[in-house]
C-alpha cells in the first residue's frame, strides 16, 4: 500500500455521513477480522443483527467492494477499513488472500482481448462526425432563430424547450455541445443574463464556425474542437506519446456535480518541468473516483498531455508513487498582470479554454465594493468566483497576509483551490 | 460609428426582427468578411469576438492603500492539536454538534485557542446555538477577533461596543447593559439609573430583569423607585426582585406580613389567610400569576405561595428553632400544607438556599404534593443542583448497591443528571457494571430498562473519561442479540468513544 493520509480517506468518502459512521466503526473490535497482502486489505465486519460484512480495498489503482446493501460507494465499511489501516497498519495480519477478496484487474488491458476491426472502427469514426456535423449545423440554425427572435424570448422558454435541445445534441452524439446549451440555460438563471448569454451564444457561435472548418484548421486546434464537440481522445492512445517524468505536486482539486456524473478536476505542478497539469476523473453510479489525491500530495510519475491547441489534461503514463511534499515551490507568477497576461496568450491558442490554472504568490483578500478578491503585492484586485464558498475560511487563514495561492480562471473571476499555509499546500 | 457592447444586447434581447445591426461593427477592427454576411451571423460573430476580447484584456482594479485589510495581530496562545482539531472539526459538521459547548470547556481548560480554518464555521455554529461570550471569547484570539469584525453577522459575537447604547437596536443596548453588568455591576445599576426615565415600558422591564446578573443590596434604591412605576410589568419585576435581597425592605415588610397571618399558641401555629387582599399587599405584589398552571391553586392560595416563596426559608428555622426536615414535617401538618412546601421551594431556589432544597429532595414532598404534576420541571433540577453534592452522591452509592431494578437505577441516573456532576471514578464504576448485569438479566421492568438504555448517550458526561476503556468493555460483554438494545448500546460508545478523544485520548482500545 502507497502513502496514505486521513485526508486522503475523506476525500473518497461518498459524504460526511459516511464519514461519520465509518470512523466510528474505526475500531479493532468491531471487525472480527483484518488482514492484508501487498496490494489489497480485506476485513469482515460485524453488521445489525447477526450480519457479517466482507469489506476490501486496493489503492494500486483504489477499488473497493462489500457486500453490504448499501447504495453509497464506498460505504462506511470500506471508509472504516481504510482508516483503521492509515491509523495503524500493523493490526492488520499478512496473510493469504481468501477465496472471497476479489482480485481487481490490472488497469492495463491484456493482449487476448478481441482487437476490433480497423476498417469498422473507421466507418463508425465516419458515422458519428456525419452526425455530429449534422447537429452542428441544426444548432447554427437554432442560433440564427433566436438572434433573429431576440433572447428575451429565449428567456421564457421552459424546461421542456431546453431539454429537447440538450437532447437533440445528445442524439447528435455531440456532449460537449450538449453541454453549452446546459450552459446556456442555467446563465439565463442569473441577473446578469443579457450579457453572458449573449457573450455564451457568441462563443457557441465561433465553435459551430470552427467546427463547420475543421479541414482547414491546424491538428492542433482540429484535436482542441473534437474535444469541445465531445469527442476524446482514448486513452490508450495518449498513453503511447512520450511523457514527462517529475515530482507532480497536487495544488488542487474541485469536484463538478452532475445529474449523471461527476467530474473531479485535479491541478497538479512538475516542480522540475514547471507545467501544469490536469488530471480529470469521472465517478458515474456507483463507481467512484479512481484517485484519492489531496492537496499537497506529491506524486512521482509520468505524465502525458492530450493533444490541444493549448495541452493542459493529462494521464499518468506510470503509476504515480506519493510522498509528503517538503520542497519549496517557485510560484510562476506574483502579479495579476502577468497571470493575465498568459492567460490571454493562452487563449489566443485556445479560443474555448474555460479554466485557466494560475499559481502565484503575495496575493492578499481584499474587499472592493462588497466584493471579496485578491489583490497582489501591486495593489491590482480580481474578484472571487461566486461560487466560492471558503471566503472566511482564506480570509481566516490569511490573517490579513499575503499568501501563495493556486486557484482556476474563468475570464471573469478567480476561484481559489489550494493555499500553503504553515509551509504546507492545503486545498479550500 | 464606434461599436457599444451594451448596444448589441439591446439588439440580441430585442431580436433582429424588431431592432436592426448597426450598420458598422467596428470591433477590434474586423470587417467583412471575417464577419459574417448574414445579419445573425454578424451579430453573433460579434458577440462571440467581444466575449473573447473582454475576457483576454480583462482589467485589474487598482485598490487604494488604506482599502487594504488590516494585518491580525500575532497570538500570545498556541492553537489546538491535530486530535483537538479533528474533534472540532467532526462536531462543526454537524456530528456530536450538542458536546460543542463540553469540548470549548474543554479547550479553555487547556488555554488553547481555535485553529483559523475552523473559526468561519465555529462562528456560524456559536450564532445558532447562541453561545455566551464567555465561553468562547477566550478561545478565538486575535485572530478570531479580527475575523468577526470583518463579517457584517459574526460581529455580534464581539463584546458590545459602548455607542451601541446610544445608537443600537432594542437588543444592542441589551447586550451593552447586560456586557456592562458582568463586567461591573455598579456601572450598570449607574446607566440605568440615568437614563430609565427615558426607556419605553417595554424596554425598560428586561433592562430591569438583567440586574438579576449580580443582585446586590445596593441594587435596592434603584429596584424600589422602579417598583412604583406607572406600568405593571416594570413594577412586577422590581419587586421579584427586591424579593431576592434577604436584608431588603421589602423581604423584611413581607416577613412581618407573614407572621401576622400565623397564629402561634406555644408549639403550635395556625395559619389564617385574611379575606381579601390590602392595598399594600397588592402593591408587594402578591396577586401576580404563579408560575405553574394556576388552576390547581385558589386565589388564597396563590397569595400564600407568592408570600412565603418571597421570604427566606431562614425564616421558618429562625422563628421556630427548627432544622429543615423538623419543619417540612410540622408545616405538611397543616391544612395548607401544599401551598407552603410549594412557596418554600420556590424560596429555597430564590435565596439559594441548599439546606432547604436537600430536605425537599429527600422528603420527597414536592412529588407527594398534588401539584407534582404541574411543578415545571426547572423547579425540581434547580433543587436537586441547590442540595449538598457530597451527601447526595453518598446516598447514591449506597441506593445503587442496594438497587436490583432497573427502574430505580435509571430514576438514580436521572437524579445524576439532575444533579449534573461528573462521578467519582468508583461510582462511576459501580454504576457502569451494575447496568451492564440488569442488560444481562432484562427480564425485570423492561420498559424502565428500554427508557433507561435510551438515555445512555447523555451518561457518559457523567462518567470520568480515564474510565472510558473498561466501560466500553463492560457493556460490550453484554452480548446483544436485540437489534434495538444493540443499536443504542452502540450510539452510546460511540458519543463515549467522541468524548474520549476530546479529552485529549487517542481511542478506545478494549481493555478486556
Amino acid at each position: 500500500m502507497s502513502f496514505l493520509h486521513h485526508s486522503h480517506i475523506e476525500a473518497i468518502a461518498p459524504d460526511e455521513g459516511v464519514l461519520s459512521r465509518a470512523k466510528a466503526l474505526a475500531s479493532p473490535r468491531k471487525w472480527q477480522m483484518l488482514a492484508k497482502n501487498e496490494t489489497s486489505i480485506w476485513g469482515k465486519c460485524k453488521g445489525s443483527q447477526t450480519n457479517i460484512y466482507q469489506s476490501q480495498a486496493s489503492l494500486t489503482p483504489f477499488q473497493s467492494s462489500c457486500n453490504c446493501p448499501s447504495r453509497l460507494r464506498p460505504c462506511k465499511h470500506v471508509v472504516s477499513l481504510l482508516w483503521l489501516f492509515v491509523s495503524d497498519p500493523a493490526i492488520f495480519e499478512s496473510s493469504d488472500t481468501p477465496t472471497w477478496v476479489k482480485q481487481h484487474p490490472r488497469p492495463t488491458k491484456t493482449s487476448v482481448e478481441k482487437q476490433p476491426d480497423p476498417h469498422s472502427k473507421q466507418l463508425r469514426a465516419e458515422a458519428r462526425m456525419n452526425n455530429i456535423m449534422s447537429g452542428a449545423k441544426e444548432l447554427n440554425r437554432w442560433l440564427s432563430d433566436a438572434i433573429r427572435h431576440g433572447t428575451a424570448e429565449l428567456f421564457q422558454e421552459d424546461e421542456d424547450y431546453w431539454d429537447h435541445w440538450r437532447a437533440r445534441m445528445v442524439d447528435a452524439q455531440a456532449p460537449g455541445l450538449a453541454g453549452r446549451v446546459e450552459q446556456i440555460r442555467e446563465l439565463f438563471r442569473r441577473e446578469d443574463w443579457p450579457e453572458q448569454t449573449l457573450d455564451a451564444l457568441g462563443e457557441l457561435y465561433l465553435l459551430l464556425q470552427g467546427i463547420a472548418k475543421l479541414p482547414e484548421l491546424s491538428p492542433a486546434l482540429q484535436a482542441e474542437l473534437i474535444t469541445q464537440v465531445g469527442i476524446s481522445t482514448k486513452k490508450a492512445e495518449v498513453l503511447v506519446q512520450p511523457g514527462i517524468q517529475d515530482h507532480w505536486l497536487v495544488v488542487g482539486r474541485t469536484v463538478d456535480m452532475g445529474d449523471r456524473i461527476d467530474v473531479a478536476r485535479t491541478w497538479l505542478y512538475g516542480q522540475r518541468s514547471n507545467k501544469i497539469a490536469l488530471f480529470l476523473d469521472f465517478a458515474v453510479g456507483q463507481r467512484s473516483f479512481t484517485h484519492i489525491w489531496t492537496v499537497g500530495t506529491n506524486l512521482n510519475a509520468e505524465m502525458v498531455f492530450y493533444p490541444g491547441s493549448y495541452p493542459m489534461r493529462a494521464e499518468f503514463k506510470t503509476a504515480p508513487e506519493t510522498s509528503e511534499h517538503t520542497a519549496p515551490l517557485h510560484p510562476i507568477s506574483n502579479s495579476w498582470s502577468d497571470s493575465l497576461h498568459g492567460y490571454a496568450e493562452a487563449l489566443g491558442q485556445n479560443p474555448f479554454l474555460s479554466q485557466y490554472p494560475i499559481l502565484m504568490e503575495h496575493l492578499t483578500p481584499c474587499q472592493h465594493q462588497d466584493q471579496w478578491g485578491l489583490i497582489d503585492q501591486h495593489h491590482q484586485w480580481v474578484p472571487f468566483r461566486n461560487s466560492f464558498s471558503k471566503r472566511w475560511e482564506l480570509i481566516s487563514l490569511s490573517g490579513g497576509n499575503p499568501l501563495t495561492l493556486f486557484g482556476e480562471w474563468s475570464g471573469k473571476a478567480f476561484l481559489p483551490l489550494g493555499i500553503v499555509y504553515n509551509n504546507r499546500w492545503i486545498g479550500l | 460609428m464606434p461599436y457599444s457592447s451594451s448596444s448589441l444586447i439591446k439588439v440580441a434581447m430585442l431580436g433582429l426582427n424588431r431592432a436592426p445591426l448597426p450598420e458598422k461593427l467596428g470591433l477590434l477592427g474586423l470587417e467583412a468578411p471575417i464577419l459574417g454576411e448574414k445579419p445573425e451571423a454578424r451579430l453573433l460573430e460579434a458577440a462571440g469576438f467581444q466575449s473573447l476580447a473582454k475576457k483576454a484584456g480583462y482589467q485589474t482594479v487598482k485598490v487604494e492603500t488604506k482599502n487594504h485589510l488590516d494585518q491580525a495581530e500575532a497570538e500570545s496562545s498556541s492553537y489546538m492539536d491535530q486530535l483537538a482539531n479533528e474533534s472540532l472539526k467532526q462536531i462543526l459538521n454537524g456530528n456530536n454538534q450538542l458536546l460543542l459547548e463540553e469540548f470549548l470547556a474543554i479547550i479553555r481548560r487547556r488555554k488553547q485557542l481555535i485553529s483559523p480554518e475552523h473559526l468561519p464555521k465555529f462562528f456560524q455554529w456559536a450564532m445558532v446555538m447562541k453561545l455566551d461570550r464567555e465561553s468562547y471569547l477566550p478561545l478565538i484570539g486575535q485572530r478570531g477577533h479580527w475575523l468577526a469584525s470583518l463579517h457584517p453577522f459574526w460581529q455580534a459575537l464581539l463584546p458590545p461596543k459602548p455607542e451601541s447604547w446610544h445608537y443600537g437596536t432594542q437588543e444592542q443596548r441589551l447586550d451593552w447593559l447586560r456586557y456592562l453588568r458582568k463586567q461591573g455591576p455598579q456601572q450598570a445599576r449607574a446607566l440605568l439609573q440615568a437614563e430609565w426615565k427615558s426607556c419605553s415600558y417595554k424596554e425598560l422591564a428586561k433592562m430591569v430583569e438583567i440586574l438579576s446578573i449580580d443582585l446586590h443590596q445596593e441594587d435596592e434604591e434603584l429596584l424600589l423607585e422602579l417598583s412604583r412605576h406607572r406600568r405593571k410589568e416594570v413594577r412586577q419585576v422590581a419587586l421579584q426582585l427586591l424579593a431576592c435581597l434577604p436584608e431588603g425592605q421589602s423581604v423584611q415588610r413581607l416577613q412581618t406580613y407573614l407572621r401576622t397571618w400565623i397564629q402561634t399558641d406555644g408549639d403550635q401555629w395556625t395559619l389564617r389567610l385574611p379575606d381579601r387582599l390590602s392595598d399594600e399587599l397588592q402593591a408587594e405584589g402578591l396577586d401576580q400569576e404563579l408560575p405553574i398552571y394556576s388552576g390547581v391553586v385558589g386565589e388564597k392560595g396563590k397569595w400564600l405561595v407568592n408570600l412565603v416563596s418571597r421570604v427566606p426559608p431562614s425564616f421558618w428555622a429562625f422563628q421556630w428553632k427548627l432544622s429543615p426536615f423538623s419543619g417540612l414535617e410540622m408545616i405538611q401538618a397543616d391544612n395548607w400544607a401544599n401551598e407552603l412546601v410549594l412557596g418554600i421551594a420556590f424560596a429555597a431556589l430564590r435565596f439559594k438556599d441548599r439546606s432547604w432544597a436537600m430536605a425537599l429532595v429527600q422528603m420527597g414532598v414536592l412529588e407527594n404534593s398534588p401539584f407534582h404534576n404541574v411543578i415545571p420541571p426547572p423547579l425540581m433540577e434547580e433543587l436537586i443542583r441547590e442540595s449538598d453534592s457530597e451527601e447526595f452522591c453518598s446516598c447514591l452509592v449506597q441506593t445503587i448497591h442496594q438497587t436490583d431494578h432497573a427502574e430505580e437505577l435509571a430514576s438514580l441516573f436521572m437524579a445524576m443528571i439532575h444533579h449534573q456532576q461528573q462521578l467519582s471514578e468508583d461510582l462511576a464504576w459501580i454504576f457502569a457494571k451494575k447496568l451492564a448485569g440488569l442488560l444481562h438479566h432484562r427480564t425485570q421492568h423492561p420498559y424502565a430498562l428500554r427508557a433507561f438504555v435510551y438515555q445512555l448517550s447523555d451518561l457518559s458526561y457523567f462518567l470520568p473519561a480515564p474510565l472510558y476503556p473498561r466501560i466500553a468493555a463492560c457493556w460490550e460483554q453484554a452480548e446483544e442479540t436485540d437489534p434495538w438494545y444493540e443499536k443504542h448500546i452502540e450510539m452510546a460508545l460511540q458519543i463515549l468513544e467522541f468524548r474520549y478523544q476530546m479529552n485529549g485520548y487517542e481511542s478506545i482500545t478494549p481493555a478486556c
